[in-house]
């Protein structure tokens, strides 16, 4: 599965309403861009634990680690590795 | 799937029933009257192990489960008919259940054994005078300079404030990452210069409950008191109201469960027309209503807590339990005001107090319309 492609599309799908056309970059910080509130955020931990199979302890719970897609998909491949 | 209690959650229900019952309900008139916090109830329920429910044997805890926990409070809110005292045993638990998450060793060495004694007294401080419902667009801001942070801002409603020796403070600390990211999570301890606590404030309901405004000038913390890590205050937050609406709402359930018992026996022994009023459909559709909203409630509320202890995200069940029975308990109130007639208006009866203390509880830990907002966004709308 590619992670950054299945991030890219639940987010602009589902937490950028209206705008399903935008292109986001792999670098694009979505916390300082207003992308995900604290709503999405929520909605993407749910999305991330169901789809990826991974675990998102609390310590996991940083801005860091949820900045970019790429620092998500990061993220999620780290978190996997230790299955 | 087993709806049933295992025997260690039947003798806690029990024994904390029967020890509310007994030792928690001495003064209920006047401490309502006049705004006065049952401290020597506090020490009480402190040494019952109250305090300290879900927080590890380590830190002096009792290391129940979160579901055990909530059955714990639920009994609770049914013996104790004092719901301020409830409410502020609930938010030494969230506070301590913070630390015990979030915070590092020695925050958990240093404050949890003290929480769980109830020598130290908590609350946590996140609305402020002009964000209510958008809890996160806060404006206290804690900077960083010279190796320290510097918090300016003031708080308000701040449940415990009063009374509180330790604050779990959130505030702004990068702006520019907006709500979330910008916002973190400090413990703040009374007497700190630039510190200032209000006086209590004076309210409709849950009146032994104190509540309070909180100003912070230029007051001076460590870095050391920054809890987990810096941008994570939003994240602490969401957690912990997960935590807030399932706790929180099963005493909630526990008073249900009192008023219910209240309105059967009145309605047995009152008659009117020759026959108990319980067998007219007008009292008895009431009183089975509030039946369907113990029932129900309970399984929504059983299903967050046993979510939580699955360490599972439960932000959609955390919510509609928190909507159901927050306006369920408001209703059964109304209700048990009308079945009781005038005798329901005396403050004698004890239930128009239940009411004052029900309302606040459709406004806290989000408000009703905020809740359905939430679930709407949660199924996709």
């Amino acid at each position: 599965m590619d992670i950054k492609k299945s991030l890219k599309s639940f987010i602009t799908s589902e937490l950028i309403q209206g705008n399903n056309n935008i292109n986001l970059n792999d670098s694009q910080s979505l916390i300082e861009e207003g992308i995900i509130d604290s709503l999405g955020i929520l909605k993407l931990m749910s999305f991330i634990e169901d789809t990826f199979s991974v675990k998102i302890k609390d310590a996991d719970l940083t801005p860091e680690n949820f900045s970019t897609p790429q620092s998500i998909a990061d993220f999620i491949t780290q978190r996997a590795i230790h299955i | 799937m087993d709806f049933s209690l295992n025997g260690t959650q039947i003798s806690m229900k029990d024994s904390i029933t029967k020890f509310a019952h007994n030792e928690l309900n001495n003064d209920l008139i006047n401490n309502d009257e006049k705004s006065l916090f049952p401290s020597s109830n506090w020490k009480k329920c402190a040494q019952m192990g109250l305090l300290g429910l879900p927080i590890s044997e380590d830190y002096g805890g009792v290391n129940e489960d979160l579901l055990t926990t909530a059955i714990a409070i639920e009994a609770l809110g049914y013996g104790c008919r004092d719901s301020g005292l409830v409410h502020a045993i609930v938010t030494q638990i969230l506070c301590a259940l913070q630390i015990a998450l979030f915070g590092n060793d020695f925050q958990k060495q240093n404050y949890l054994p003290k929480i769980c004694k109830g020598e130290m007294i908590c609350a946590q401080a996140i609305t402020e005078p002009d964000a209510g419902s958008d809890a996160l667009a806060m404006r206290t801001k804690a900077e960083k300079l010279n190796g320290q942070y510097v918090i300016n801002g003031s708080k308000m409603f701040i449940s415990n404030a009063p009374i509180a020796d330790t604050v779990l403070v959130f505030a702004l600390t990068n702006p520019e990452r907006k709500k979330f990211g910008g916002i973190s999570c400090f413990i703040v301890e009374k007497g700190l210069e630039g510190f200032i606590c209000g006086k209590p404030l004076d309210k409709m309901g849950l009146r032994t409950l104190q509540n309070g405004e909180l100003v912070f000038d230029e007051c001076v913390i460590p870095l050391d008191n920054l809890v987990g890590v810096e941008g994570q205050g939003s994240i602490i937050f969401n957690e912990t109201l997960q935590l807030e609406r399932t706790l929180l709402f099963a005493s909630h359930l526990g008073t249900m469960q009192r008023i219910i018992e209240v309105c059967i026996k009145y309605a047995k022994e009152r008659h009117q027309f020759g026959q108990p009023i319980g067998k007219f459909q007008s009292v008895s559709n009431k009183i089975a209503d509030m039946k369907v909203s113990i029932e129900l409630g309970r399984l929504i509320l059983y299903k967050s807590a046993w979510l939580k202890d699955q360490e599972k995200r439960a932000h959609l069940e955390t919510s509609i339990t928190k909507l159901f029975i927050s306006e369920s308990l408001k209703q059964a109130c109304l209700d048990a005001i009308q079945i009781h007639g005038g005798y329901g208006y005396m403050k004698e009866f004890e239930i128009e107090r239940d009411l004052r203390d029900s309302i606040a509880s459709t406004l806290y830990s989000g408000t009703s319309e905020i809740h359905r907002n939430i679930i709407a966004a949660l199924v996709g709308l």
